[in-house]
C-alpha cells in the first residue's frame, strides 16, 4: 500500500466514523427519551394527612400527661387512647405498604429496591413502614410500663423525644413524595 | 443533526437543577435529625445519672437509639431515590427536546 493510498483509507475511516456517530448518539437519545422513571412509591395524601394527625394525638396526650397521670392507677382512663393510635398506626402501615412500588433496572442496578415489609436491612423498607413500627414499638412500651409499674416523667419524655424522630423521618419522607 | 455538545451541556444544567434544592434540604434534615438522636441519647444518660431514669428504663430507651439511625437512614435513602427519580426524568426530558428539535416533530 502506497502512501497516498493509506492516507485516503484514513479519510474514508473518518468519514464513516463521523456519520455512525451522531446516528450512535440519536439512537441513544431516543432510548432515553422514551425513559421517564418512576423510583418511588406515588404520593399518597392519605397516609400525609393521617400522619400529620398521628404526630398531633401523640403530642396532645403527651401534653396532658401532667394532668391526666403517669401512675399505674391512671391507665385505665388511658387505655383508649394506646388502642386507637395503635389500631390507626397498623391502618397507616397497610396503606403505606400496600403502595405498588415501582420495580426497575435502575433501583436493581443501584441495590435500592423498597420492599414493603423488608426484613432485608437499611434502605430496603419503606421509610414510613419501618418508622412507624417504631412509632408503634415505643407506643407499646409507654402502654406496657403504665400499666404495670407507672410511668416517670423522664421516661414518658425520652420515649416520646424518640417517637418525634421517627415520626418526623415518615412526615418527611411522604412530604417529598409528593412530586 | 443532534448537537452532541449542547445535548451534554443541557443534560447536566439539567441534572443539576433537578438535584440542588433537594440535596441542600435533605442535607439540613439528616443534620437535625442525627442531632435529635443524639440529644435524645445524651439526656437518657443525663437523666440515668441524676436518678430520674432506672436502669431498666434506661435498657429499655438505649435499645431504640440504633434502630432510628437505621430507621434514619433508611429515610435518607429513600429521598436519595426520589432525587435520583429527579434528575433522571430532567435528563429525559433534556434529550427529549434535542430529538424533537432534531427531527422538527413532535416524537
Amino acid at each position: 500500500m502506497t502512501m497516498t493510498e493509506l492516507q485516503d483509507a484514513t479519510k474514508r475511516h473518518r468519514r464513516s466514523a463521523s456519520t455512525v456517530w451522531p446516528t450512535v448518539v440519536a439512537a441513544l437519545a431516543f432510548l432515553l427519551a422514551a425513559c421517564s422513571a418512576q423510583l418511588a412509591p406515588s404520593y399518597d395524601d392519605y397516609i400525609d394527612n393521617n400522619l400529620t394527625q398521628l404526630s398531633q394525638t401523640i403530642e396532645t396526650y403527651y401534653a396532658a400527661m401532667p394532668a391526666t397521670g403517669y401512675s399505674k392507677e391512671s391507665f385505665s382512663k388511658q387505655e383508649p387512647f394506646y388502642a386507637d393510635t395503635l389500631g390507626k398506626i397498623e391502618a397507616l402501615k397497610t396503606r403505606a405498604a400496600a403502595r405498588p412500588i415501582p420495580e426497575g433496572a435502575v433501583t436493581r442496578w443501584l441495590g435500592m429496591q423498597q420492599k414493603p415489609n423488608g426484613a432485608s436491612g437499611v434502605g430496603n423498607e419503606i421509610p414510613t413502614v419501618a418508622n412507624l413500627n417504631l412509632v408503634a414499638d415505643a407506643l407499646q412500651q409507654l402502654r406496657d410500663t403504665q400499666r404495670t409499674s407507672g410511668l416517670s416523667p423522664n421516661f414518658a419524655q425520652r420515649t416520646v423525644e424518640q417517637i418525634r424522630i421517627a415520626l418526623r423521618n415518615a412526615i418527611t419522607y411522604e412530604m417529598a413524595l409528593k412530586r | 443533526m443532534i448537537d452532541v455538545d449542547k445535548l451534554i451541556k443541557d443534560s447536566i444544567t439539567a441534572a443539576t437543577n433537578a438535584a440542588q434544592a433537594d440535596i441542600t434540604q435533605v442535607a439540613g434534615f439528616a443534620r437535625s435529625q442525627f442531632q435529635a438522636i443524639a440529644e435524645n441519647a445524651a439526656g437518657i444518660v443525663a437523666d440515668r445519672l441524676a436518678g430520674k431514669l432506672t436502669d431498666a428504663e434506661v435498657e429499655l430507651l438505649m435499645r431504640r437509639v440504633p434502630k432510628l439511625v437505621q430507621a434514619t437512614i433508611n429515610t435518607l435513602q429513600g429521598l436519595a431515590l426520589i432525587t435520583l427519580e429527579k434528575v433522571w426524568n430532567a435528563v429525559a426530558a433534556t434529550v427529549q427536546d434535542a430529538v424533537k428539535l432534531a427531527l422538527k416533530a413532535p416524537i
